[in-house]
């Protein structure tokens, strides 16, 4: 049964016309973000001229839209990786501590003070996201070899650290600081540049590339690392290559925007249900999958009031949570 | 389920409505004569009010009148019930917007009455004087009262054309004050209009303030700092005149909310000036 699920991904006509579909729905979604928000301007007028017209949809919502498709596609990407590495359909991007590293990272910042120089606050949230995987990674080595489940206790248990010291920084935090540290953990793509997309344009790319030179042999894990390893894969390496590339991607995503959940969790269970298993076809359907979801959530976000901007990982969750429990109901 | 049981469900219930109805709140006294204060804003009432030598202990932010700094502090948002009980205080004052929704029970528990002040709006300010006073049985209620109703009232300006000005609390999201806050009574006082139609402290898109930029931007000192409003109106494209105010008398609607007043009327002076 393995061979025949295995060699029945190899149909690149069907993935080619479906990572089409995927592609013009982004293109749709990223023009209907474009199209819509609270101040009144068309495009018209930014081609006729209109200095305003121009700052809003050229410098505010354009680099918003885009952020928000390269954020899915990294979180939709690094899911898909976990689920399969790990063999784990609950795991999610930041189940290796990451989210847990970012926001300890920017809780602690704030509690210091911090939150008022600019940018500072995502740099200690990045570092401390790479510190939090690095962490997990040394708890899981055994010897010479990674225990997928001691990995992802050693997140799950160090995530629960990072909360009670969270919880604490919060309670220390000097009170009208407090805005800054929840904008990480309710997510924002608020005041996205140019210069974000060009950053995490450059990481997302890399990750891609990355990920696809060893799509072939993360595909073997479908049945088990030792399943791969009798299949030639040296299955250490990939793994240690595929959580490293994953869980930077998150960071660099996670220290623009905060964190947004469900959509690491939710785009790759949404495509294997639509589509196929066979994770070289999955990566680039669940980055697309997840650019569209995260640009037609954040479009909601903003809109879904006339006067104010709710959290985009509202929005994430409202889709999410039904379909996860969904998803538990048929697993049991 | 059998009689037996029913009836002893039955006698349960009504004894805890019976307990409920007599476990009553701990009676506010007549004349308090040692009072704690869980809030900034409601200790400069009660110094207003001339009874600031009752005040035993306050809450960590209070810093104003300079006689609170030495008095014992019991903590922030979640203060410490057993520190309030220490200092013996036959009252325990605290503001409607941020008290702990637990604070009541706590207290009660130690047996300590409670009094909540509703300080929302700038009309609130004056009323709160009338109430903390009369709590309190502060000799110069009445007087505080009128003061700081004709205060105000010197401050109100009618504006030929009234400036749309934009009071940022936050800038990464942006997060403004909206209709319905004192922040937005204190505007209209001065005769200007708050660039804000939303109601209460919403968060407001980039877009919005890049299409209709205000002609001024106020900004608490303490919290916001000028380079994270360059940044937003970098982030905007738009260039608009910022001035940073104090974060102790923008923030807490108290007796100084004249002096707010009165800063916001030299702001809009000097701009009408300007322009």
């Amino acid at each position: 049964m393995g061979t025949l699920a295995l060699t029945a991904g190899a149909r690149p006509r069907r993935v080619a016309a479906a990572i089409a579909l995927l592609a013009l729905l982004l293109l749709i979604s990223i023009a209907a973000a474009s199209l819509f928000g609270t101040a009144d301007v068309s495009w018209r007028a930014a081609f006729a001229g209109d200095r305003t017209a121009r700052t809003v949809l050229l410098d505010i919502r354009l680099p918003r839209a885009l952020l928000a498709a390269l954020i899915g596609a990294a979180l939709a990407a690094a899911g898909v990786t976990f689920q399969t590495l790990l063999r784990n359909p609950l795991a999610d991007p930041f189940i290796l501590g990451v989210s847990g590293g970012a926001a300890c990272g920017a809780a602690v910042s704030t509690a210091l003070g911090w939150a008022r120089i600019p940018g500072l606050v995502s740099l200690v949230a990045f570092c401390g996201a790479l510190a939090a995987t690095a962490a997990v990674f040394l708890l899981a080595r055994r010897r010479e070899y990674t225990d997928p489940t001691r990995l992802l206790l050693s997140g799950l248990v160090l995530n629960a650290l990072f909360s009670a010291i969270i919880l604490i920084a919060f309670a220390l935090s000097p009170e009208s600081d407090l805005a800054s540290a929840v904008r990480w953990m309710m997510g924002t793509l608020f005041g996205a540049t140019w210069s974000d997309v060009v950053l995490l344009a450059l990481f997302v790319a890399a990750a891609m590339i990355a990920l696809s030179v060893i799509a072939n042999d993360i595909r073997m894990f479908a049945f088990g690392a030792d399943d791969a390893k009798s299949r030639g894969v040296d299955v250490e390496r990939v793994q240690r290559i595929g959580f490293a590339v994953s869980s930077i991607v998150t960071g660099a995503a996670v220290a623009v925007s905060g964190i947004i959940g469900f959509v690491g969790l939710l785009v790759p269970h949404l495509i294997r249900l639509i589509w196929r298993r066979d994770f070289r076809a999955l990566l680039p359907l669940c980055a697309l999958g997840g650019a569209t979801l995260l640009v037609l959530a954040d479009l909601a976000s903003r809109v879904a009031l006339p006067s104010s901007e709710l959290p985009v990982g509202a929005f994430t969750a409202i889709l999410g949570v039904p379909f996860f429990l969904s998803l538990l109901r048929r697993s049991r | 389920m059998n009689r037996g049981k029913a009836f002893i469900v039955h006698r349960a219930l009504l004894i805890a409505l019976v307990a409920l109805c007599c476990a009553r709140s701990p009676v506010i006294p007549s004349h308090p004569t040692r009072v704690v204060s869980l809030a900034p804003n409601v200790t400069e009432v009660i110094f207003a009010d001339g009874c600031g030598g009752k005040v035993v202990g306050t809450d960590d932010f209070s810093d104003y009148p300079e006689a609170v700094q030495h008095l014992p502090k019991v903590g922030g948002v979640e203060p410490d019930v057993e520190k309030i009980a220490a200092l013996r205080p036959d009252l325990v004052l605290a503001s409607a917007s941020n008290a702990h929704p637990n604070l009541r029970r706590a207290l009660a528990a130690a047996r300590l009455p409670l009094l909540v002040v509703r300080t929302d709006r700038l009309a609130d300010v004056a009323a709160s004087e009338g109430v903390v006073g009369r709590a309190l049985g502060c000799p110069q209620t009445a007087s505080a009262v009128s003061s700081i109703r004709a205060a105000l009232q010197a401050q109100r300006r009618t504006r030929a054309a009234a400036p749309r000005v934009l009071f940022v609390v936050w800038t990464d999201p942006l997060y403004v004050a909206g209709g319905a806050t004192f922040i937005d009574d204190l505007f209209a006082l001065a005769g200007a209009r708050n660039a804000v139609s939303a109601n209460g402290w919403p968060q407001e898109s980039l877009e919005t303030l890049a299409a209709h930029p205000p002609d001024l931007i106020l900004y608490p000192n303490r919290s916001v700092t000028r380079a994270a409003i360059d940044d937003l109106l970098g982030r905007a494209h738009v260039r608009v005149e910022s001035i940073a105010v104090d974060e102790n008398v923008f923030a807490r609607p108290g007796p100084r909310v004249a002096l707010a007043a009165a800063e916001i009327n030299r702001i809009l002076d000097s701009w009408e000036r300007s322009h």
